[in-house]
């Protein structure tokens, strides 16, 4: 009797012990030390509005429990990010785990890895199943975010739907369309036609209200073939101010601006300015993204009749496909886009798991949409936001409850949904938006994320500066009229000189060689 | 023999003088920990720094920086924009918080005085950030400064499109943030004049600008002119972040500065050591404007700072 | 001739009175804008195109928003902590450096207020001063904010300028009496110069008050910013994000801008309420009346 009880404890434990290891996987690392890391990571403005440290929000606090380890947030402060970044990578000890956009470190991050100070991830693939799977799965996002001698820097914010690279675009004032029964604009004539009814008929003081950074997104430039600054056209690297084309854009955009179709501080207008334009008629049309832009006008619009609607980048023959557009890269160059471990971590083994568990069901789940039950519900099979988040009680906006319950409002390492972004742009002019700005070709011309070698990249970075000064401050005088299209050969050379054929060879190269990946 | 004389003065003055000079230990202290010993990095003008291999390791580039940044297409400009800007914002920044000292020190009700000092000195407090928000929409067509400039026959556009206003805007917006402040110290240098001195004059029957004139300014003349001579000594720098909130593409001929390039590079990739090499040449510049001033001034004036 | 003297003194006063008054307006007002758009809705000071007079629209519902923000409260705490004691840590180093180097026959004061003015000129940059300041252990506390900043040079001249100015009769007096270079300092040289004391004070409070860059750079605790440093990553969010044109990011560190405005209203007034204290020190001529005493 007293050996069967014995027998049956051992039974017993021995269940337990097969469970545990083979189940949760929650002791499986017991024996390289503490799972404990030290994560340096830039806090949004939306989250650290509310709290003090990301470790006190309810999805850092399930992912520390998810991945049975203790997460240490250190977050540099805000706005002075460069300067901090760079003092960290002069400290002899780095945190284990470093949130950062690695390209920004002075030679590319094959040079981080180089000069040893993060981890090449892909001696670990062993280790990081689920990351590795996607990747697999994907070789278009792989070729994104491996350095040319096929090293992995980090892990990788990867948008996972081509409709989530696009969140920004032209908005015109429904309202005003209606009235004077005009039908939304697709061609640079249409716009024309738009805007100097929006002038005369409406008083618009302002009726184009974009910045130069609206044709860095293609827009307006897209109708003509080219776009500012560096785009991939049939398998080659080209500058948009060198191409013939791209004076005659300037050449239409100094007319509007002569018929005050062009809103006159166009290369002044920050954030206030453009609300005030549109919000106070003064503007029908404006670039703006769906959240910060369409969202926000929504809900407190100036009066009752006040309606907005997307259009499509513009083209110059009716019924066209845009070419270009706005387009982000699936895999963003953006603060929080890349995780990397750095060669002080204490222990590496800890830092994969938790790290890889982003990329696997249960870890989207929880970046994505929170906590089941609390954050979320599956709603036939849709993950669905609860009240909690899209109506708080305390008024909190849908933006703050995001930022404590997910990680998909911002970037980190994991795959963001499409189906937050459906619900985050719940109006229907901003689901209008965006299924319309996304009509682009934009994708082939889109400059993927090259990986300059380390030398050639200091000598870029002067180079950039100088050209993109200059190219801006020529186009703004070529609109303006302060300097006179007849001289644009001139301007051309001015570019020469500031070594734009340079930089395009460097790019040029770049890009075969990320052809050949 | 010569040695000996100076060695001798040394141990004669340590003799005298120990006691004061241990008294200053920390004083020097501060200096060496905080501002000798980490003058070496001062050095990585001539290395192509990067963090990871540190001060020492980083290699040395001789010049390169300082060419790179003479040889700059825009260089010219640059530099003429600096000292046209900060040679203007001394001009005529310089004497307005002397001349409101002058004026608040005739008010002789005390409470409206501290009142006017009191609110003179408020825009010292409001971030850059939001006094240069409010400079745009001012000098804006709608504008409260847009609005009578265009009574003035000025077109629909906003000031700070064209080039020419830039210089007014920045300088007149920096005098209206600092005058109260700066004119802090004159009224304190103005209360320790001798009150005596006034009673005489107004014996003699002076009036109140001969008073002025032959009193009040005379007595602070040594702080006036220290403070020109550390005001010339910063002529090289005109700091980024006011100058990148205010300016825009259309006008970067009259508004691109040393600093907002360096910013620039820095913000593509940290290229450290052509930012210090930037930083030095400045310094050297500051350096002997000072050093020529100081001297000015000890001759003919005999004020000097050392 | 007399009354002409008059008439002329009483035209004198009003007109100046009246110019100052109107600068006063001219000074007050932008910081009025603040305060009043901080009340008003976003909307509403749109329509104002920067000229506002009464709230319209009136809300607290910025304040609201501030105050969710936990860390403005105890950013008050840190930067209290750091003005006093930072002030006080100030004031007796500079005044000994100022009273070193205000002293005649000494023949290692001129050596040393050259080596000190060339450091207003050389440095050798953020990185190198991040490493002095960790080395001595300082790095992640309040400490860092207050013994790197001990001594501002330019405060420190005009002090030593101040300090030349006692009359060298009075300090024979002291050292005739046997006193030692502690008690002329804080005895003799400090009292005759609450002006410049105030006013240098004032200079140091302000800077501890205004002061950022350090606190990013040295503290690593989030709970220890002061309040600038929250005030700063406030209102410069939106700013550096249209230079990046970067969507994502903008849209997750939108902040309204009339949480801003609250902001810096949350910010400001303390040092406002301060001031009047300090102002007396340095409006009547302290220093005359001791001397003649």
């Amino acid at each position: 009797m007293k050996n069967l009880k014995k027998t049956l404890a051992v039974i017993n434990a021995a269940v337990i012990a097969a469970l545990t290891v083979s189940g949760c996987g929650e002791t499986k690392t017991a024996d390289s030390g503490e799972r404990k890391i030290d994560f340096w990571i830039p806090i949004s403005g939306a989250a650290s509005a509310v709290v003090e440290n990301l470790g006190e929000t309810p999805v850092y606090k399930q992912l520390q429990k998810d991945v049975n380890a203790e997460i240490n947030f250190i977050h540099p402060s805000g706005g002075s990010l460069a300067e901090q970044f760079n003092i960290l990578m002069a400290s002899d000890e780095l945190p284990d785990v470093i949130q950062y956009d690695w390209t920004k470190y002075p030679g590319g991050p094959q040079k981080a890895i180089d000069d040893g100070v993060i981890l090449d991830l892909s001696q670990y693939k062993d280790k990081l199943p689920n990351l590795m799977k996607y990747l697999d799965e994907h070789k278009d996002i792989k070729k994104l975010v491996e350095t040319d001698l096929g090293a992995l820097f980090a892990f990788p914010f990867i948008r996972g739907d081509e409709s989530l690279c696009v969140s920004w675009g032209m908005v015109v004032r429904k309202d005003w369309l209606d009235e004077l029964g005009i039908e939304p604009p697709e061609t640079i004539d249409e716009w024309e036609s738009m805007l100097t009814a929006f002038k005369e008929k409406k008083g618009a003081s302002a009726p184009l209200c974009i910045g130069t950074s609206v044709f860095a997104n293609a827009q307006f430039v897209g109708a003509y073939n080219t776009t500012m600054g560096y785009y991939i056209d049939k398998g080659e690297v080209k500058y948009g101010m060198l191409q013939p084309a791209f004076k005659d854009f300037l050449t239409k955009m100094h007319s509007w601006y002569e018929k005050g179709l062009l809103d006159k501080n166009f290369t002044l207008l920050d954030n206030t300015a453009i609300d005030s334009n549109i919000l106070n008629g003064e503007s029908g049309a404006i670039g703006t993204s769906i959240g910060n832009g369409i969202g926000r006008y929504m809900t407190t619009p100036p009066d009752d009749k006040f309606d907005l609607i997307g259009v499509k980048s513009p083209v110059l023959v009716k019924g066209d496909t845009p070419e270009f557009g706005y387009l982000q890269s699936p895999v963003a160059l953006q603060t929080n886009s890349f995780t990397a471990i750095s060669t002080s971590c204490k222990n590496i083994d800890a830092a994969l798991e938790i790290f890889d568990y982003g990329y696997s069901d249960a870890g989207h789940m929880l970046y994505n949409f929170g906590i089941e039950g609390e954050s979320y519900n599956m709603i036939d099979g849709y993950p669905t936001y609860t009240d909690k988040i899209t109506h708080a009680e305390d008024g909190s906006s849908m933006m703050t409850m995001l930022s404590q319950y997910t990680v998909a409002y911002s970037s980190g390492p994991f795959v963001q949904d499409k189906r937050y972004m459906e619900q985050y742009a719940a109006i229907p002019q901003q689901k209008q938006a965006w299924k319309t700005w996304t009509e682009t070709n934009m994708k082939e011309h889109l400059l993927p994320n090259l990986y300059i070698k380390a030398d050639s990249q200091d000598k870029l970075a002067l180079l950039d500066s100088a050209i993109n000064t200059y190219a801006d401050e020529m186009i703004s005088k070529l609109i303006i009229g302060t300097e006179s299209l007849d001289n644009y050969d001139k301007i051309i050379d001015g570019l020469k000189e500031r070594g734009i054929e340079e930089s395009l060879k460097i790019r040029n190269d770049a890009y075969q060689s990320y052809l050949k990946k | 023999m010569k040695k000996s004389k100076i060695t001798n003065i040394i141990a004669k003055d340590f003799h005298i003088n120990w006691k004061l000079y241990l008294m200053v230990i920390p004083v020097i202290a501060f200096y060496i920990l905080f501002c000798y010993k980490p003058m070496y990095g001062a050095l990585i003008a001539f290395k192509n720094y990067s963090p990871r291999l540190g001060f020492v390791k980083s290699q040395w580039v001789g010049f390169k920086n300082f060419e790179n940044f003479f040889t700059s297409p825009d260089f010219g400009r640059l530099l003429r924009n600096t000292l046209k800007i900060s040679i203007t914002s001394l001009i005529v920044g310089f004497p307005i918080p002397i001349i409101l000292a002058l004026f608040l020190n005739e008010v002789k009700i005390s409470a409206l005085k501290k009142f006017i000092q009191t609110t003179t000195y408020l825009p010292h407090f409001i971030s850059i950030v939001v006094v240069c928000g409010m400079v745009k929409s001012f000098v804006a067509p709608n504008g409260i400064i847009g609005f009578i400039a265009r009574g003035f026959g000025a077109d629909g556009t906003n000031l700070l499109m064209n080039p020419k206003n830039f210089l007014p805007i920045y300088v007149i917006s920096g005098i209206w943030q600092t005058i109260g402040w700066d004119s802090i110290i004159y009224l304190a240098a103005l209360s320790a004049i001798d009150a005596e001195q006034y009673e005489a004059a107004e014996v003699d029957g002076a009036g109140r600008f001969r008073k002025m004139f032959s009193i009040t300014l005379p007595s602070i003349q040594p702080t006036i002119i220290t403070l020109l001579i550390l005001a010339v000594g910063k002529v090289m720098n005109v700091g980024y972040e006011k100058v990148m909130l205010l300016y825009n593409p259309a006008i970067y001929e009259t508004s691109d500065v040393i600093s907002t390039y360096v910013y620039r590079l820095g913000f593509e990739t940290q290229n450290w050591g052509l930012s210090t090499a930037v930083g030095l040449f400045n310094s050297v510049c500051n350096l002997v404007l000072i050093l020529i001033t100081n001297s000015i001034s000890k001759k003919y004036k005999s004020v000097s700072l050392w | 001739m007399k009354i002409r003297k008059t008439t002329g003194n009483r035209a004198f006063d009003i007109i100046n009175t009246a110019l100052l008054l109107l600068l006063t307006i001219i000074m007050i007002y932008p910081l009025y804008y603040v305060l009043v758009a901080s009340f008003s809705t976003y909307n509403s000071i749109l329509k104002g195109n920067g000229i506002l007079l009464f709230p319209s629209e009136f809300t607290v519902e910025a304040y609201k928003l501030a105050f969710k923000n936990p860390m403005i409260i105890k950013g008050f705490g840190n930067t209290l902590f750091v003005v006093i004691v930072g002030v006080l840590v100030n004031l007796i180093i500079t005044s000994i450096g100022a009273y070193f180097l205000s002293r005649k026959n000494v023949f290692w004061q001129k050596p040393i207020m050259i080596l000190i003015i060339i450091t207003m000129y050389f440095s050798g940059g953020m990185i190198p001063f991040y490493f002095a300041v960790k080395d001595l252990g300082l790095e992640n506390s309040l400490f860092a904010l207050i013994v790197p900043t001990a001594i501002n040079t330019f405060n420190l001249i005009i002090m030593k300028v101040s300090f030349s100015d006692i009359p060298s009769s009075i300090e024979e007096a002291v050292k005739i009496d046997g006193g030692g270079h502690f008690i002329m300092l804080f005895k003799i040289i400090l009292p005759l110069s609450k002006a410049t004391l105030a006013v240098i004070g004032l200079y140091y409070a302000v800077s501890h008050w205004n002061a950022w860059f350090n606190a990013m750079l040295f503290l690593k605790d989030r709970s220890k910013y002061p309040i600038q440093l929250i005030l700063r990553e406030i209102l410069i969010q939106n700013n550096m994000n249209n230079m990046m044109s970067d969507v994502g990011a903008q849209e997750a560190n939108y902040i309204g801008e009339t949480v801003k405005y609250a902001v810096i209203i949350i910010s400001t007034v303390p040092i406002l309420v301060v001031y009047p204290f300090l102002q007396k020190y340095f409006t009547n001529g302290v220093m005359i009346g001791a001397v003649k005493g």
